[in-house]
């Protein structure tokens, strides 16, 4: 088993499952799953629906964290904490990951810039050219056809050039010419990588495979290869394997080496930058979270002014209260959604894919987080002067707001990425956020008050310094969390 | 088990004893002192509470061994408990000595808070409805959770606040006569064999709580399998 290949080809293992389990719910999706894959080989992978197709090959990516065993890519077990682990894998999900507001090229240079390809590499355009959307690579993915966006899919995960491409239904919205076209893409692929395709379609892997694994209720049923002259047909071999019920044993010898595989990483920095970038390019054509915040604040102090009646020596006070109170609501209602609607359209997974640290992904958001904060603070305190009559947007104002937009960029960050996947998420999102928010109001009414000189009391802490002591601790304890909070 | 629920019976009962038949009437808050008792004992179990709520998770992230789940759930819904009856006894205090029930004092605002920070986690659990996730999930809003512990502790030294400085610490006795420190000390030890009484009790439940629903997912699963 260790070093035979089909067709008279000796190669090492380039992946090996190894005893792999995995519970969903009270339903064991995977039961003890062992197989190696090898370099030069299209695998096809059968199985009804619930086999545990799908969660197999989540765990093959590092999406999805096994409940026992192992996945091995080059003998280095692939983990959702370990970016190294998952360079060279490529996914491609149900689920589209592109950017509907970025173009095709866009999408594509995004994708191979996070796996440490440069946005101009040749590779790019290979992978565009293959899945024929080079000439449409200025449209916006949100203007392409359904089979144009699942050839996107495919695109992504070419122009990442990896080793092991995992594909979950890839020929779903195709029509059968660009089945066709996917099918020649592929078998040129294969000559450097493998790929391993789950489909229902038996005949289509009878074609395109060189060897199928069946699975049936996480179990792997059949191993075979369809390279070998004198074999029985496929559909007689899969008959054959669901009478017997015997699953493949698990590997219980002492693996042997594995073939090496070419990792391509980007810097911490550049991943950065890349995700920063990316948000900020999708913020100014969509402009779906910071014009909303600011009219949110706005109405809100809006709604303080109108509601009470303010002597002029109570405005100052009045207008602090009302101010915060404005932002941290906006922050909640706006700042909270980035990571809910990146795992609900399905572009999160293109990031926690990628070969960076999940440290990157919640950096990229906080940045953007801090900035929309604080530039929606800036501007409502600068309406707050307008209502309440107050100077309330100097220097001081300018700090505390800042320092401020850090701490709640974090707690925003944090909550958001923790109810990415809740019920109510919409409801349940204040009730977790405020009592963490509060402290950081109270200092910020303080200081505001201080600065307006409504208040100055020697006797009081030093409110921004522990402002951004309470920042400093909640982004620290983020950072030792973010693992735990992506990690399926 | 049966030793220590009799221990803490009998704790409990020496406790009840001590603040109402030998601990002396305080010279100026009369016999509505005696409240003190039961509110600060509460209040340094529920402490230990929430930090236990903070390592169970921490635990449960590193070994992902369930019983750090059900410890640190059961110490949660017991910590809310406890801080509901700080805020009470507090209550009953305040009204009788400053006049009022509620007053938005640093040391009362941030034990409300913490109070809210446990409610959120325990309602965040009814909203998830993966096992693993919900146990994930609710492990780092724990942890999160526990950064406002030492802040209420502190808060009574950072500002300057109605609430009375911690009376264990300041100062030896913290000026409590001898039979008063006594009585504290018996009943932050009847509350404390309590919590750890309702503790195992509570994480009992937990287990058995997941116990039934594993049945009812492979009842269900069964079903499916015979429809097929």
């Amino acid at each position: 088993m260790a070093e035979s290949a089909g067709a008279g080809v000796v190669t090492r293992p380039i992946v090996r499952v190894n005893g792999l389990r995995r519970r969903l719910g009270a339903t064991e999706a995977l039961a003890g799953i062992s197989f190696e894959l090898r370099r030069g080989e299209i695998v096809v992978l059968l199985g009804d629906n619930g086999a545990g197709k799908t969660t197999l090959l989540r765990a093959m990516s590092g999406l999805l964290r096994p409940g026992s065993g192992v996945v091995l890519t080059a003998g280095r077990p692939v983990t959702h904490s370990d970016p190294v682990s998952r360079a060279g894998v490529a996914y491609v999900g149900h689920r589209v990951s592109s950017y509907d507001e970025l173009t095709v090229l866009e999408n594509v240079r995004f994708a191979a810039t996070l796996n440490g390809i440069g946005p101009a590499d040749a590779r790019i355009k290979s992978a565009l050219r293959g899945v024929e959307l080079w000439r449409f690579r200025s449209r916006r993915a949100r203007e392409l056809s359904r089979g144009m966006r699942q050839r996107l899919e495919l695109a992504l995960a070419l122009a990442t050039d990896p080793a092991v491409i995992l594909l979950d239904e890839p020929y779903n919205a195709l029509d059968g010419r660009s089945r066709e076209a996917v099918d020649a893409l592929l078998l040129e692929r294969k000559a450097n990588a493998v790929l391993l395709i789950a489909t229902h379609d038996t005949d289509h892997a009878e074609r395109l495979a060189d060897r199928v694994l069946l699975l049936q209720r996480g179990r792997l049923l059949l191993d075979a290869r369809l390279d070998e002259p004198g074999r029985p047909p496929l559909r007689e071999m899969i008959a054959n394997a669901v009478a017997a019920k015997t699953p493949i044993p698990e590997e219980s010898t002492q693996p042997p080496p594995m073939d090496s595989l070419a990792r391509h990483r980007p810097g911490p920095l550049a991943a950065w930058r890349t995700l920063v970038a990316r948000e900020f390019r999708a913020e100014l054509r969509s402009r779906e979270f910071i014009p909303a915040m600011v009219v949110l604040g706005v109405l809100m102090l809006m709604g303080f002014s109108m509601a009470f009646i303010i002597p002029p020596e109570d405005a100052a006070a009045v207008a602090s209260g009302s101010f915060w109170a404005s932002l941290i609501f906006a922050t909640i209602l706006g700042a909270v959604r980035g990571f809910a609607v990146e795992h609900d359209r399905g572009t999160l997974q293109m990031q926690l894919l990628a070969p960076i640290s999940r440290a990157a992904v919640f950096g990229g958001k906080w940045v953007v987080n801090f900035v929309s904060i604080g530039l929606v603070g800036l501007i409502v305190a600068a309406v707050t002067s307008g209502f309440f009559r107050v100077p309330f947007a100097g220097l001081g104002m300018v700090a505390i707001v800042l320092v401020a937009a850090t701490a709640l960029a974090t707690v925003a960050t944090l909550y958001g990425a923790l109810l990415t996947n809740t019920r109510a998420r919409e409801l349940l999102a204040p009730v977790l956020m405020l009592p963490v928010i509060l402290p950081i109001m109270i200092g910020g009414v303080a200081v505001s008050l201080d600065t307006l000189a409504v208040t100055a009391d020697s006797g009081d802490p030093p409110w921004l310094g522990l402002v951004l002591a309470y920042c400093a601790i909640l982004l620290s304890l983020s950072m030792l969390l973010v693992d735990f909070i992506f990690e399926d | 088990m049966k030793a220590v629920l009799a221990l803490t019976l009998l704790a409990i009962g020496a406790s009840q004893y001590m603040i109402f038949g030998y601990a002396p009437e305080h010279r100026v808050q009369g016999n509505l002192q005696r409240v003190f008792y039961a509110h600060v004992s509460t209040a340094l179990i529920s402490y230990i509470a929430f930090i236990i709520v903070a390592i169970g998770g921490g635990m449960y992230l590193a070994r992902r061994n369930v019983l750090w789940d059900r410890i640190a759930r059961a110490s949660a819904l017991i910590g809310v408990v406890f801080t509901t009856i700080v805020l009470a006894t507090g209550c009953i205090w305040g009204t009788g000595i400053w006049g009022a029930c509620w007053t938005w004092d640093p040391r009362l605002t941030t034990t409300l808070v913490l109070w809210f920070i446990y409610v959120g986690y325990l309602m965040l659990r009814g909203y998830i409805d993966e096992r693993e996730r919900k146990r994930r999930v609710a492990a780092v809003v724990g942890i999160a959770g526990a950064v406002i512990v030492p802040i209420n502790y502190l808060s009574v030294y950072w500002w300057r606040t109605l609430h009375p400085p911690s009376t264990l610490i300041s100062g030896g006795s913290g000026g409590l006569e001898p039979p008063m420190l006594q009585t504290l000390i018996v009943s932050a030890f009847a509350f404390l064999l309590l919590f750890g009484v309702l503790i195992r009790l509570q994480a009992r439940l937990e287990r058995l709580s997941d116990s039934v629903e594993d049945l009812r997912m492979a009842a269900m699963k069964r079903e499916m399998e015979m429809e097929a």
